[in-house]
């Protein structure tokens, strides 16, 4: 056990510089090292947070957009049931309307229809009523149906107005005039007669006679002098019976 | 009384072998920590973790007991304690003797633990008051604190030179009488011996000067109006 200053001395700087080569090679590189990883966990750790709040918030603002859609898309459907209502209620008028239009044309249609029916009917019923007059009139026809149709002809010439009377005597009057007299059969001679001299007060003058036997007449007289024609026949009368019925349609 | 071994001599100064040895132990120290620190990565392979966890060991144990200021104290007790593992094993080795074997090398260190502590505490509070805090509680303490000192000083010293002198010793002692299988658990008792002789003299150095920065530290605490 013994002292030496010198040894002391000596250790004292050879401690001291070791303390500076361990604080130079060992312990500031060590703690540098560790301290630059701990910066870059630091940073990493930063990153992580950052990237968790801005994952949050992109959450957060995606649950947002959710909750707008949804409400948008709710409000859309609102919308869309109201104008399906509107469209609905639009289309049921319309249709509505139509089928209004169309059950009027059907009436209408039905209408014509049995007006069609009414009038074919009446027309059948008329031709068959006149067929049957006609068939009965040609069986009840005869001289003295003959004698009393020409009765009426007389009678009618005889309330003829003066302005046809006029009128009549002009047609006479023509040169080539002739006064066609048809009959069913021969007229007897005092019918005849007769139907002359009212022809006479009514012409004035009688022009050339022509007679004429047309049994079609079935029964009566058909007197035509240029365009007037005087009828008082069964044939006429059941022709005009058709025809008047024809009109009536 | 053993005779002062010197090696060789350099113009007045004699150079001895402990002096020679603690050469060895810084070169061999500071290569190593040259090459084990000159390709650090962030990503560290197992010798840097190692190296890491080392250096990191050391700092959490003065962190605990001085927070906040593990990084000031840090290279004069970690030097300590790594000096004084290497200095204490190396008399495992055959023809070399512990440097810290030698009274002079345990009461360098031990002067410097003195002069560190001090540095410290004038550098933590300033140098009136660090000096007013051995007139504290009372100016009677005065002459208390200063034998502690020197008596701490000195017991730091002789205890550290003692127990690996006495290891040595011991060592030998069996060797010559026992031959050589004997000394094997001799030796693993000079390890840990020697490991635990390295930790107890860092630790009380490392107490020593907490203290003093701490009670500097109160002074201050008190002037602010600081009551931790």
């Amino acid at each position: 056990m013994q002292l030496d200053w010198t040894t002391l001395l000596l250790q004292i700087v050879n401690f001291l510089i070791l303390v500076w080569i361990l604080k130079r090679f060992l312990y500031q590189p060590v703690l540098d090292i560790i301290h630059r990883r701990q910066q870059g966990i630091e940073q990493t750790l930063a990153k992580a947070s950052d990237a968790e709040e801005r994952a949050a918030q992109l959450e957060r603002d995606y649950q947002a957009r959710l909750a707008d859609w949804d409400k948008e898309r709710k409000r859309a459907h609102a919308k869309l049931l109201e104008e399906l209502a509107a469209e609905r209620n639009q289309r049921s008028k319309q249709l509505e309307q139509t089928l209004a239009e169309q059950r009027e044309r059907d009436a209408s249609l039905e209408q014509r229809r049995r007006d069609e029916l009414q009038r074919q009917l009446e027309t059948a019923a008329l031709g068959q009523a006149g067929r049957f007059v006609g068939r009965l009139l040609e069986r009840l026809s005869g001289p003295e149906l003959d004698e009393r149709l020409v009765a009426t002809v007389i009678e009618d010439l005889g309330q003829l107005p003066d302005e046809q009377r006029r009128e009549l005597a002009a047609a006479a009057a023509q040169p080539n005039a002739t006064l066609r007299i048809e009959t069913a059969r021969p007229l007897n001679q005092a019918t005849r007669d007769l139907l002359l001299d009212s022809l006479r007060g009514v012409l004035g003058k009688l022009p050339s006679i022509e007679d004429k036997l047309t049994p079609e007449l079935v029964a009566g007289v058909r007197i035509a002098l240029g365009p007037w024609l005087l009828a008082a026949n069964l044939q006429d009368e059941l022709s005009c019976f058709r025809n008047g019925a024809y009109r009536a349609d | 009384m053993e005779s002062i071994n010197i090696v060789f001599q350099w113009g007045p100064i004699g150079i001895t072998s402990t002096v020679v040895t603690t050469w060895l132990l810084i070169a061999l120290i500071g290569l190593s920590a040259w090459l084990a620190t000159r390709r650090l990565s962030l990503d560290p392979s197992r010798l840097q973790t190692v190296l890491e966890g080392a250096v990191l060991t050391i700092e959490d144990a003065i962190e605990q007991v001085l927070p906040g200021q593990a990084r000031l104290i840090l290279p004069f007790v970690g030097s300590l304690w790594i000096f004084l593992a290497f200095a204490n094993l190396v008399g495992i080795i055959p023809g070399l003797n512990s440097p810290t074997a030698d009274l002079s090398t345990t009461a360098g260190l031990a002067l410097l633990v003195f002069l560190s502590v001090h540095w410290y505490g004038i550098r933590s509070g300033g140098l009136l008051a660090y000096l007013g805090h051995y007139l504290k509680p009372s100016p009677i303490m005065l002459p208390f604190h200063i034998v502690s000192e020197i008596s701490r000083t000195v017991a730091l010293a002789v205890r550290l030179f003692g127990n690996i002198m006495s290891l040595e010793s011991a060592a030998l002692l069996v060797l010559v009488v026992a031959g050589f299988l004997a000394p094997v658990p001799v030796l693993m008792l000079h390890i840990v011996e020697a490991l635990v002789q390295a930790y107890i003299f860092g630790m009380l150095a490392l107490v020593y000067i907490s203290g003093s920065i701490q009670s500097q530290q109160e002074v201050l605490d008190k002037k602010t109006g600081e009551h931790p």
